[in-house]
């Protein structure tokens, strides 16, 4: 109830693989843009996270990290 | 100082647990397996590990395993068995992994004469892998001297950081004779630099000085690989220079340091000498007693086999107009002294191999009549 | 705001990030469930584990990005180089990661026969169907008709099942997940590292090549991971299913567990009976 959650993204680490966009549950992630130092589309937080960590687990690139808001 | 009665492959096994040798993998072949047997009896008593491996890829295998854990290793073989270690040679030249193992030659190739002696796999040892690789090769000529020079061969491969491949044959490894062995204050043994500082495991300003060497779980997050690496051990499977650089000291590392290593024995006098004979192993017994009496004849008998000192060699050999070389195969030996010599000086070979039949005196003699 | 980090990244060589493995390649989910496991054990440092490893992508997951002592050895060798490592030094926990051509085809003897000792060593097997870094040829675990390189006509072999064949041995511990049951991927690690600590303990990750597999079906590696999820099923359920729906699933769960001694047990014994 009422928790929120911070997506942070490692646009160094990411290889744009799109896993974490198509694993979410709430459709919450998006690829953006790509990255010009990598040359790599980026995840970017579009709705509402609800703290499930799947991204973050399934990240083949230890890019994502979710985190309770405090 | 104790009196035995030993056959070559039990002195060698008496001589690897001196040497401080505390693992052995093996798979069982003749005529090697006596080494094997009486290093599953030795080692347990010696608080040490023994372990009977699945086949001879498995048994190189889990001493270069157990050398970087931090035990002196040992795997001992013959033919089939010692083609099937090359691969885990390579690896351990390259990855600079201190070994001994010990080739106890039959008659090849393939399956050929497992009971019968002979000297075929010179070559291999030196040249058996793949890649710019090199290691040192020792051979004794009596179970006395495999005691004493296994000692020797697993100090040079601690000190050198290499392996070490000690080259016996059926006669050597199955002939019995007295052997003494030496009490533990009689023994010199040279351990493996360990790691002090955070210097650079694979690689050194001198390519003569072998990197240091940890032990696995001391903190220093070591990277072994077979690959190309640098200094520091992470692969570098792209560049020229890395690449370069690793082998060139590699090989370095062996030949640079051929003074420390080469071993040979001479009966007459080079200067006077006419004739020579230049053998390794077993053969030599039957030169020795070809020679007897001969004070014409200089006998050169070749303890390291590689890295070989060639320029001792070609001045050894520098006065006489003939040189027999004995060897129970069909010739390899040779090869190396026609490498040395003027053109003009006669080069004879000896050649019998299977059958169990030795090279007798008689027959060495003969050639030196030519 | 505060930058967080990766579970992973504190047994990672960070200077070596990001790793060259292939955009969406599962091996680097398998890394984070074995790191969430040490997490959840409270082990952070791993100075006391030895990875060992052959050769092939898998093979590259220790060497060089866990920081740990790892060793990288020939293709195929991996389990005789742990088992040396092993038993010169039981107070070395090792684990060795590799994949199906490196443990089961090359390797393939020496992981029966490190099975049927009971030797002491963690052994996971990341199964992705082909020689990924060969360019996807096939393995001895391609599904049959699978078109690759080396079959270009279909695979005309059975794959083998690695897993149910390691369970009967002498193993202590066998199972097999998916790359996409990951909590029971991470809980399944974190028995064989805290519970069961001795003797040989197999895990098979079925985690298909994202590049020479997942491409080729047209899929990418997240459609493919949310497919997996349907069709890893435990191996009782997969069991009562008609013959043509099996090959359609994955068999998974854990197959073998016991703690009965290992090796090093037995060898232990045999020096005190010496002693005595």
């Amino acid at each position: 109830m009422g928790k929120t959650y911070v997506v942070d993204v490692n646009g160094l680490l990411c290889k744009g693989c799109g896993i974490c966009s198509e694993i979410c549950p709430r459709k919450a992630l998006v690829m953006d843009s790509v990255n010009p130092a990598t040359g790599y589309p980026n995840p970017k937080l579009v709705g509402e996270c609800i703290g499930c960590k799947l991204c973050m687990w399934f990240c083949p690139d230890q890019a994502i990290v979710v985190v309770e808001k405090r | 100082m104790k009196r035995m009665f030993l056959s070559g492959n039990e002195a060698v096994a008496y001589g690897a647990i001196d040497a401080g040798c505390r693992f052995y993998a093996g798979y069982p072949i003749t005529p090697s397996s006596e080494i094997m047997h009486m290093m599953a009896k030795l080692l347990p008593e010696a608080g040490g590990v023994f372990i009977q491996a699945e086949d001879e890829l498995a048994a190189i295998n889990m001493i270069i395993g157990a050398s970087w854990a931090g035990l002196k290793s040992m795997a001992a073989t013959s033919g089939p068995g010692f083609s099937l270690m090359q691969e885990g040679i390579g690896y351990a030249v390259m990855t600079e992994t201190p070994l001994v193992i010990v080739d106890v030659m039959r008659a090849g190739p393939a399956t050929g004469q497992a009971t019968k002696a002979a000297q075929g796999d010179l070559m291999q040892t030196r040249w058996g892998r793949h890649g710019d690789q090199y290691l040192v090769v020792l051979a004794p000529e009596s179970p006395q001297e495999a005691y004493d020079l296994i000692i020797e061969a697993f100090n040079i491969s601690e000190s050198l950081r290499t392996p070490v491949v000690f080259l016996m044959d059926e006669f050597i490894g199955h002939g019995r004779e007295v052997v003494f062995r030496k009490e533990p204050g009689e023994i010199k043994l040279v351990e493996r630099r360990r790691s002090s500082d955070h210097e650079p495991l694979f690689g050194s300003d001198d390519p003569r000085i072998p990197p240091p060497m940890p032990r696995l779980g001391e903190g220093y997050y070591v990277l072994v690989t077979g690959s190309t690496h640098n200094e520091y051990g992470y692969r570098d499977v792209h560049s020229f220079e890395t690449h370069y650089k690793l082998v060139r000291r590699l090989k370095e590392k062996i030949w640079g340091n051929i003074d420390k290593v080469f071993k040979y024995e001479v009966i007459g006098d080079p200067g006077r000498a006419e004739k020579a004979i230049v053998c390794f192993g077993s053969t030599c017994r039957s030169a020795k007693e070809a020679v007897m009496g001969l004070d014409n004849v200089l006998l050169i008998r070749l303890i390291t086999l590689w890295p070989l000192n060639y320029d001792l060699l070609r001045e050894l050999l520098s006065n006489v107009r003939l040189v027999v070389v004995p060897e129970l195969s069909l010739g390899q030996l040779i090869y190396d002294v026609q490498q040395v010599i003027d053109s003009g000086i006669k080069v004879v070979g000896v050649n019998k191999v299977g059958g169990g039949v030795p090279i007798y005196p008689s027959e060495i003699k003969k050639a030196l009549e030519v | 705001m505060i930058k967080h980090e990766h579970l992973s990244l504190k047994y990672m060589r960070r200077e070596v990030l990001p790793t060259a493995f292939c955009p969406g390649c599962y091996n680097g989910i398998v890394m984070n469930a074995l790191f969430q496991a040490f997490e959840e054990l409270g082990i952070y440092d791993l100075r006391k584990y030895v990875f060992v490893s052959g050769i092939g992508c898998s093979s590259w997951i220790p060497s060089p990005y866990i920081k740990a002592d790892s060793l990288h050895t020939l293709h195929g060798r991996a389990i005789p180089v742990a088992t040396g490592v092993k038993l010169a030094n039981p107070e070395l926990e090792v684990i060795v990661i590799g994949g199906d051509g490196d443990l089961a085809s090359i390797g393939g003897n020496h992981l029966l026969h490190a099975a049927r000792r009971n030797m002491d060593l963690v052994v996971i097997m990341i199964n992705n169907l082909v020689y990924g870094m060969t360019r996807g040829q096939a393995a001895p675990t391609t599904p049959k008709g699978m078109v690759t390189p080396t079959t270009p006509y279909g695979n005309p072999e059975e794959p083998m099942d690695v897993a149910r064949l390691i369970a009967n041995t002498n193993a202590n511990y066998v199972a097999r997940w998916c790359v996409s049951q990951y909590l029971f991927l991470k809980n399944s690690f974190k028995k064989v590292l805290g519970e069961i600590k001795r003797g040989f303990r197999f895990i098979e990750v079925y985690a298909p090549c994202t590049t020479f597999v997942i491409r080729r079906e047209n899929k990418t590696p997240g459609q493919k991971l949310k497919e997996l999820m349907n069709t890893c099923i435990g191996y009782e359920k997969w069991e009562k299913l008609p013959a043509e729906e099996r090959t359609k699933h994955i068999p998974t769960g854990v197959f073998r567990e016991e703690d009965k001694p290992g090796f090093l047990d037995n060898y232990k014994q045999l020096i005190a009976r010496l002693k005595r």
